[in-house]
């Protein structure tokens, strides 16, 4: 059986749970999406709500009848849309505990199961289908295989904090958290622990911050790494790669960085790469992460970090420092965070004030970028900044306490942008912005929005011309 | 896959449908025109565009909104006489263009050695290929116009060193065909001015907008140019 997990943005998540709920009668909807497949099962990326008008259907406190002509026209509409993944959800308004299937749903959904196998694959082979209930106070999920029913593992609300929502019919495995963690489990409670313990994070960078990162999300609890950095250790790197010596110039960083961490914790799942981001292969492990964090010092990697999250529903934490000298004199010393929720927040894109725009408009075109350098519109990846290790700690620590905010809620508000410039600490900076909704302008934010593979990101910048 | 339109006869004076976007209530709908009318729609809370058929679920992002913009960019062509075919493509990511015959002034001027020098262009329309990578996040970066146009000359003059004699496609994988029959011309948006409204693309910049801009610059008014 698939291990399955269904991923929500904020806005289907909510009209789903309105309209199935908003009164004592019982409700059917479908939820359109797409899915991608991981090295071990199913990440479901829900992307629209398709309800029926009230004056079409029959309800009533324990059942809904739908005509038939109405469910055939929406598996039409199904076939021609864009969406591989059907989901078939209906409530239970009268449950307010763990609500299950019915018997009556197991041999409704039997029937739909066995149409959609017949039926719809015959014009979408690949597509999949799933069905919810939906009580007031917790939700069952559903998929058939080989004539058996499965459970649905994790349900993912990308809101704040993200809501990990278990389907009451999944089995739970035992916590099991380690001494190790036990000062923290005093702060957090064993649920946030359990939660550290089962994410994916994918690290982009593998630098003065990366390095720190790594090694202070495994003593947080993170479990499942995949780090990418195609970078050398070299001598200029040791005042603030963390725990890098001269044994290790000449050496990829993430493999010295996986050597390092492996020492914290033998049972780390660890994957490296020592590519470019910009790469299918790296996209492909990372599109299935439950979170990323970017540790990059190029626009062009946020604002494909920025659209990986997007299209695959990954919440996106972006780490970074600078320090601005002018005339020998140091005029700004700042670290600055944004954390992106998927349809949630605002993102990268949302704002003219993230990029330098000219900059990664000519990403887009090998040639021009090349051109482009030569007439100093943009700089080469090869002017080198300054960057001091204390700096890139600071940039760290305010962001990972904002990475245990986003998965316990720790505090009442999410810091969405979290400004320090450590020369101006008396005056208005530091500043923290508070939640900011996605701009209704930004593409990113409602067209792309779970769009998963078919909008192709790893072909989204031209190949670099050497 | 190319594809290739005649606007004219795409868009009609009178769209029968157009999409509607509730803003407040956050709803999409296509309505006709009539319907529409009835309904009163509140102005400020609503878009409306006029609704194109062949716009699909799970179409390239870019072709959506380009197809939404033919309206828009025949008006620019029926305002200057033209009526032309527009072919394009978006199959292939990282080469996304379009080609147009674009009209041309009957005047034009530009500045040599301090001095604003008129001219005539010896052609109507002249054939450009205007690459869309990145559109509609970010404007187009240039053209390509043909090494043998009888307007090469003046164009020389109205772009100056903007005109490059190497076309990028060629690093990228694309065809011969440009390498050795066509300029590359940089024309572009200042750094972030360009301004992609997807609930209201005739409120902010697109495409139809870089027409504009490429005309103006031809007339001799400055513009959006780096120089």
């Amino acid at each position: 059986m698939s291990k399955t997990v269904i991923k929500f943005p904020h806005k289907v998540y909510t009209a789903l749970r309105e309209y199935l709920l908003e009164d004592k009668n019982e409700k059917h909807a479908f939820i359109f999406g797409t899915y991608v497949k991981t090295k071990d099962g199913i990440v479901v990326l829900a992307q629209k709500v398709v309800g029926f008008r009230q004056e079409d259907i029959e309800v009533s406190p324990t059942r809904v009848k739908i005509d038939r002509e109405l469910v055939t026209h929406l598996f039409e509409k199904f076939v021609e849309s864009g969406a591989d993944v059907l989901i078939s959800c209906h409530s239970h308004p009268f449950d307010y505990g763990n609500v299950a299937f019915s018997h009556i749903d197991d041999e409704n959904d039997r029937n739909l199961f066995e149409y959609f196998e017949k039926e719809i694959k015959k014009h979408k082979k690949d597509a999949l289908m799933y069905t919810m209930v939906f009580g007031q106070k917790s939700i069952a999920a559903r998929g058939f295989e080989g004539g058996e029913f499965f459970a649905v593992e994790k349900i993912v609300h990308l809101t704040y904090p993200i809501e990990y929502i278990y389907p009451t019919n999944a089995k739970r495995s035992a916590k099991n958290i380690k001494e190790l963690y036990h000062r923290q489990v005093l702060a957090f409670g064993e649920e946030a622990q359990e939660i550290f313990s089962n994410l994916k994070v994918s690290l982009i960078g593998a630098g003065g911050t990366g390095s720190i990162l790594a090694e202070a999300l495994v003593r947080l609890g993170v479990r499942e790494l995949c780090i990418v950095d195609h970078d050398k250790v070299e001598e200029s790197n040791l005042n603030r790669w963390q725990g890098g010596g001269y044994d290790d110039i000449g050496r990829y960083k993430v493999e010295v960085l996986q050597e390092r961490i492996k020492r914290i914790r033998k049972d780390l799942t660890i994957m490296t790469f020592t590519k470019a981001l910009f790469d299918k292969e790296v996209i492909d492990h990372i599109k299935d992460s439950d979170v990323i964090i970017g540790a990059v010092d190029s626009d062009s990697a946020r604002f494909l970090l920025n659209r990986i999250a997007l299209c695959y529903l990954i919440p996106y934490l972006d780490c970074s420092s600078g320090i601005i000298v002018k005339d020998g004199a140091i005029q700004r010393l700042a670290s600055r965070n944004v954390v992106v929720i998927p349809g949630f927040t605002e993102c990268f894109n949302c704002n003219d004030f993230f990029y330098d725009r000219t900059k990664i408009n000519y990403e887009f075109h090998s040639y021009l970028k090349k051109e482009a350098k030569r007439r100093k519109y943009i700089q080469g990846a090869d002017v080198k900044s300054p960057s001091v290790y204390a700096l890139n700690m600071l940039s760290v620590s305010t962001l990972l306490l904002e990475f245990m905010n986003l998965f316990t809620g720790y505090k009442e508000q999410l810091y969405w942008n979290v400004l320090v410039d450590f020369m101006n600490m008396t005056e208005e900076i530091p500043r923290a912005y508070g939640y900011q909704a996605p701009s209704l302008r930004c593409i990113d934010c409602n067209d792309r929005l779970a769009r998963g593979d078919e909008e192709r990101v790893w072909e989204l910048f031209a190949p670099e011309v050497v | 896959m190319v594809k290739q339109v005649k606007l004219s006869e795409i868009v009609k004076p009178n769209v029968a449908k157009v999409l509607v976007e509730d803003r407040k209530n956050n709803v999409v709908e296509i309505v006709s025109r009539e319907d529409m009318n009835k309904k009163r729609v509140d102005p400020k809370n609503t878009t409306v565009i006029p609704y194109q058929e062949d716009l699909i679920d799970g179409a390239p992002i870019a072709e959506a909104y380009f197809v939404r913009e033919f309206p828009l960019m025949q008006q620019f062509f029926q305002d200057r006489g033209i009526d032309p075919v527009v072919k394009y493509d978006f199959g292939t990511p990282g080469e996304y263009w379009m080609e147009i015959d674009f009209p041309l002034p009957s005047v034009g001027y530009f500045k040599k050695d301090g001095k604003v020098i008129k001219h005539k262009y010896p052609n109507t329309t002249e054939p450009l290929i205007i690459v869309l990578n990145g559109y509609p996040d970010f404007p187009p970066v240039g053209f390509f116009i043909e090494k043998r146009s009888p307007n090469l000359e003046i164009f020389q003059e109205v772009f100056k060193n903007h005109l490059l004699d190497r076309a990028y496609f060629v690093d990228d994988k694309v065809v011969e065909f440009f390498k050795d029959n066509w300029y590359w011309i940089c024309f572009h948006y200042q750094d972030n001015s360009w301004s992609y409204d997807r609930y209201d693309i005739t409120n902010g910049d697109n495409l139809t907008s870089y027409l504009y801009a490429i005309y103006y610059k031809l007339v001799g008014i400055e513009g959006v140019s780096h120089e």
